[in-house]
């Protein structure tokens, strides 16, 4: 450690530790994947004939399937990504306050009580066109998916 | 007719019985293994099959266990199959179908076939169903998702099962909320006997004339409280009567996720002779995360039944490894003291698979 510390003096080495504090804090920061995540915006599309928007309750209410209707009687479809895709991560932390382990216990326990647990997409594309299709659908994509023929109910975050 | 017994008497169905559950449960391990060619592709394990309205899902559980003071044995302990649809607001109906105990070892007979649920969901809003048919009663969790991929351990607390009927057929009003409070609440009543009762594993006793009300409240899925209230006639006690109340909880302390169920039972009346006219106990359980995969467990309990002078103290640990949440594999020390109810005190293995 002396023969280290013998190569600085004064404001030098001041500045030296400055910096190499300042360079692991911006390390630390962009290292982290869950903060550069957390700044991609997230669309909730639904099916053209369902509501013009979602509020983050219903949202919640939807995905952990505690309502199954819209208001014109049409059964809700919730649309969810793979377990470990980033989006569906962001997603649950955002509205449904639960890392995504738990919340796939929550739906095979709710599967065994014979209510559907939400579909499963792989791609943003699958999850605008199965939205598309199916009456009373909704979903979730990253801002940059074309949603043609889709409703946006929402912007996250 | 609830159930197809192959029992001993004739000695003809268990043999091929046990070759068909070993043959299912083989392509069950491909499945979970990724080994297997697959049938749709749609299809994702734990979500079951959609097949139009309906979708057609299961569970399978094999399990080893090694007993203390008693043989090894290797079983298909359960393999149900469920079918439900959402056809339209009053049409929505539900089948189980469970095959139990069905012994893989070589010229052994045993197992049966249970119808456990057969119901029909009549939604009348959003919020309030109405449920006619057989169903799982809902006194506590566990019960209500007594599945083994979706439990932690592959003994079952006497808690959840020993004082009261597991399965009811009866009409069944159901409510839940979703605002700012997460009340769910169910009222039921079952005028008669349960039909196609099986007497399985969980079913110690025969109830009739059963009527009950369940209140939950939650804050997330993860953090709930209940309380279960329900009064019943105990078939096989003379003409004994009880009234049970439970209550009970799962929440979480940092990783640590607890489950906790106690009931009081009072009896009354009966022509038979008991050692005590209540029932009591509860169990504690703890899980601790080690992995995003591998878990340890703890539970204790400890339950009074009206046939024994002493209680039942109960205490296990276990390792459970779910490499997905659909597929659990368990390693299981049960220590078992005081009368012999419930699963004897042993090492047990399970590996079991929701489809």
């Amino acid at each position: 450690m002396r023969h280290f510390l013998c190569c600085f003096e004064g404001g030098a080495m001041s500045a030296w530790i400055a910096r190499a504090i300042t360079s692991f804090v911006l390390l630390a920061i962009i290292g982290q994947p869950g903060i550069a995540e957390n700044k991609r915006k997230i669309l909730v599309v639904g099916n053209p004939g369902i509501l013009a928007s979602v509020s983050r309750k219903e949202l919640a209410a939807i995905y952990l399937l505690r309502i199954a209707f819209w208001p014109n009687g049409q059964r809700i479809v919730p649309v969810n990504r793979g377990a470990a895709n980033p989006l569906r991560i962001q997603f649950s932390q955002l509205i449904l306050h639960e890392p995504p382990m738990a919340l796939a216990d929550y739906w095979n326990q709710m599967h065994f009580q014979g209510v559907n647990p939400p579909v499963i997409m792989d791609s943003n594309r699958a999850v605008v066109a199965f939205v598309r299709k199916v009456p009373g659908a909704i979903g979730y994509v990253s801002a940059t998916t074309p949603t043609d023929g889709v409703k946006v109910l929402r912007r996250l975050p | 007719m609830g159930e197809h017994e192959c029992g001993d008497r004739n000695g003809s169905c268990g043999g091929a019985g046990a070759r068909r559950a070993a043959v299912l449960w083989l392509w069950l391990l491909a499945q979970a293994l990724g080994i297997a060619p697959a049938v749709a592709a749609s299809y994702r394990l734990g979500a079951g099959e959609n097949i139009g309205d309906f979708n057609l899902a299961g569970y399978s559980n094999l399990v080893f266990s090694a007993p203390r003071g008693g043989p090894n044995e290797l079983t298909l302990e359960g393999f149900s199959l469920f079918l439900f649809g959402h056809v339209s607001r009053y049409v929505n109906p539900f089948l189980e179908v469970e095959s139990e105990g069905v012994s893989l070892a070589p010229n052994t007979h045993s197992g049966k076939i249970v119808v456990e649920r057969l119901y029909n969901d009549f939604d009348l809003n959003s919020s309030t169903t109405l449920r006619i048919g057989k169903m799982l009663t809902p006194v506590g969790d566990w019960n209500l998702v007594h599945a083994a991929p979706l439990v932690w351990t592959v003994t079952r607390p006497l808690t959840t099962y020993y004082s009261f009927p597991v399965f009811v057929t009866s009409a069944s009003l159901n409510f839940q909320s979703f605002s700012n409070t997460r009340w769910d609440a169910q009222f039921y009543t079952q005028p008669g006997n349960d039909v196609f009762a099986a007497g399985g594993d969980y079913e110690p006793r025969q109830y009739s004339r059963v009527a009950g009300f369940n209140v939950r409240y939650g804050r997330d899925p993860l953090n709930h409280i209940g309380l279960s209230v329900q009064t019943a006639d105990i078939q096989q006690s003379g003409g004994a009567s009880q009234i049970l109340g439970s209550v009970y909880s799962e929440f979480t302390t940092g990783t640590v996720m607890w489950e906790f169920q106690a009931n009081f039972t009072d009896i009354q009346g009966g022509a038979l002779i008991r050692a005590h006219n209540h029932e009591e106990g509860g169990f504690l359980q703890a899980v601790y995360p080690l992995t995003d995969q591998w878990f340890v467990v703890g539970q204790g309990e400890v339950y009074q039944t009206q046939e024994y002078v002493a209680s039942a103290r109960r205490w296990a640990v276990e390792a459970v490894y779910r490499p997905r949440p659909a597929i659990s594999w368990k390693l299981e020390y049960l220590d078992a003291q005081g009368p012999p109810v419930g699963d004897p005190g042993g090492v047990y293995a399970a590996f079991s698979v929701l489809f």
